[in-house]
């Protein structure tokens, strides 16, 4: 079977375990649109205290709903023997672990991103903002995955491990989370937004490079526990 | 030169405890190690050692003279491990899960090591696939075959399957691409009568094609083949 063949058919068989087992991936997503949800009620009808805090709470009910889900990225293989098979394929582990964090956004950071403009319009985003917010957090998301993925691999080998993923992780969501609220609090003051793009485009490709390479070596490490 | 899994001065502690202690052992082509012991004595863990999973506190194992945690591309080209949890994705098919194992293991180093193997001795196949047969086309050979008792499983999700019948799957994952090394953890857990005579013929013929094979079972082996055993807690060759 081709290479490329072969890391196609493993992302299907990735997309089809979480499809089949649907709380896996609906979790996440109904926990994103009630955390937004109940910001409004909270807070009352003030469009424009709403308007301006709408980009930080869409944005940190995203990484919040994104951590849920980075627990389980290995786990599962692990208890099922699955792991194994990975770290034992003449495959490239790295891009083994590439494809299952690519997966891994597909289930679970897509459902966000396309549900996004529906709870910005709740809080009063405008259109132009709404277009920013989906671009933003299709740049952001994916390194939250990748990120995740090195975290999730380290704590492999630990039972128990509570909370120790998301204060391992967060740390290094910092500096996505500010770029991704600045870019719609520029684009909200009719600012360019380009520039914060690019940036934070270059910090998708940075951790593109070296997350799922790290994420292999943390896996190796977590299976020696 | 035959090629050899060299085993030598190994070493496994963990909290003080030392569940393996200068192990040395040399398995040539054809020969099979029973490994013994206690629930706990440390056989599932001298396993991932053996398949390059866990690295020894101390020593080290060569796979013709190369050490298999420093050069394992190799190794795992011949290698085939069956571990205790049988791998497979409960939310998937057994094709699914075949043809997942397929894309995972299909490189062609990784079928050169089977047709090495097959053509070793007896000249063709000792599963009686065809060695020219790659993917999808050599698992449909397998799973037809009458001794494997899958094909009426293929289409059912692993998780609505009895454990029997998730080892049968296991084993038969191996017999797709067999290789040279098998590293078995408690093969026939689950399996009944005839699961455990066809297990038995198959690790004999892999045997008798010049393969390895590194076995934790309670169960007795119904082989011709003489068998190393070593009994882990008290370390010695019989």
């Amino acid at each position: 079977m081709r290479e490329l063949t072969s890391y196609f058919v493993f992302i299907q068989a990735e997309l089809k375990i979480t499809l089949r087992q649907a709380f896996s991936w609906i979790t996440p997503l109904l926990f994103f649109v009630i955390v937004v949800c109940f910001f409004p009620l909270a807070l009352g009808p003030d469009t424009e205290l709403l308007q301006s805090i709408a980009p930080s709470i869409i944005w940190v009910a995203a990484m919040l709903a994104m951590i849920i889900s980075m627990g389980s990225l290995f786990k599962i293989d692990a208890d099922d023997g699955f792991l194994d098979i990975i770290l034992l394929s003449p495959r490239s582990l790295t891009m083994l672990v590439f494809c299952k964090i690519l997966s891994h956004w597909i289930m679970h950071a897509l459902p966000l991103i396309i549900i996004s403009p529906l709870l910005g319009f709740l809080l009063h985003l405008g259109t132009k903002e709404l277009v920013v917010l989906m671009i933003t957090l299709a740049l952001g998301t994916p390194v939250f995955s990748l990120i995740g993925g090195v975290g999730a691999g380290l704590i492999i080998g630990i039972r128990n491990h509570g909370l120790l993923l998301p204060i391992l992780i967060m740390p290094f969501y910092i500096p996505i989370l500010i770029f991704g609220t600045g870019t719609i609090h520029l684009a909200e003051a009719n600012q360019p937004v380009l520039a914060y793009y690019a940036i934070m485009a270059a910090i998708l490709l940075v951790t593109l490079a070296f997350a799922p390479l790290f994420t292999g070596m943390a896996l190796k490490i977590g299976v020696n526990q | 030169m035959l090629p050899t899994l060299n085993i030598q001065n190994l070493s496994f502690a963990r909290l003080d405890r030392y569940f393996i202690k200068d192990l040395n052992i040399q398995l040539l082509p054809g020969e099979i190690l029973q490994i013994l012991g206690e629930n706990g004595s440390g056989k599932s863990t001298l396993l991932r050692i053996l398949a390059g999973l866990i690295e020894p506190t101390d020593g080290t194992v060569y796979w013709e003279n190369r050490c298999i945690f420093k050069n394992d591309t190799d190794y795992k080209n011949v290698l085939r491990y069956l571990s205790d949890r049988n791998a497979l994705k409960s939310y998937l098919t057994v094709e699914e899960n075949l043809k997942l194992v397929i894309a995972l293991g299909s490189t062609e180093s990784n079928y050169l090591a089977t047709s090495q193997l097959c053509h070793s001795r007896e000249g063709g196949n000792p599963f009686g696939i065809d060695s020219r047969l790659r993917g999808n086309d050599r698992k449909e050979q397998v799973v037809e075959r009458r001794e494997c008792n899958i094909k009426h499983l293929l289409k059912k999700e692993v998780q609505y399957l009895s454990l029997g019948q998730r080892r049968r799957i296991s084993f038969t994952k191996i017999l797709l691409n067999p290789g040279k090394i098998w590293i078995l953890d408690e093969p026939m857990t689950g399996l009944d009568k005839k699961g455990q005579e066809w297990l038995n013929t198959s690790l004999e013929k892999h045997l008798n094609a010049n393969g390895i094979i590194i076995i934790a079972t309670h169960q007795p082996l119904l082989l011709k083949n003489t068998i190393k055993t070593i009994q882990l807690g008290d370390i010695s060759l019989a």
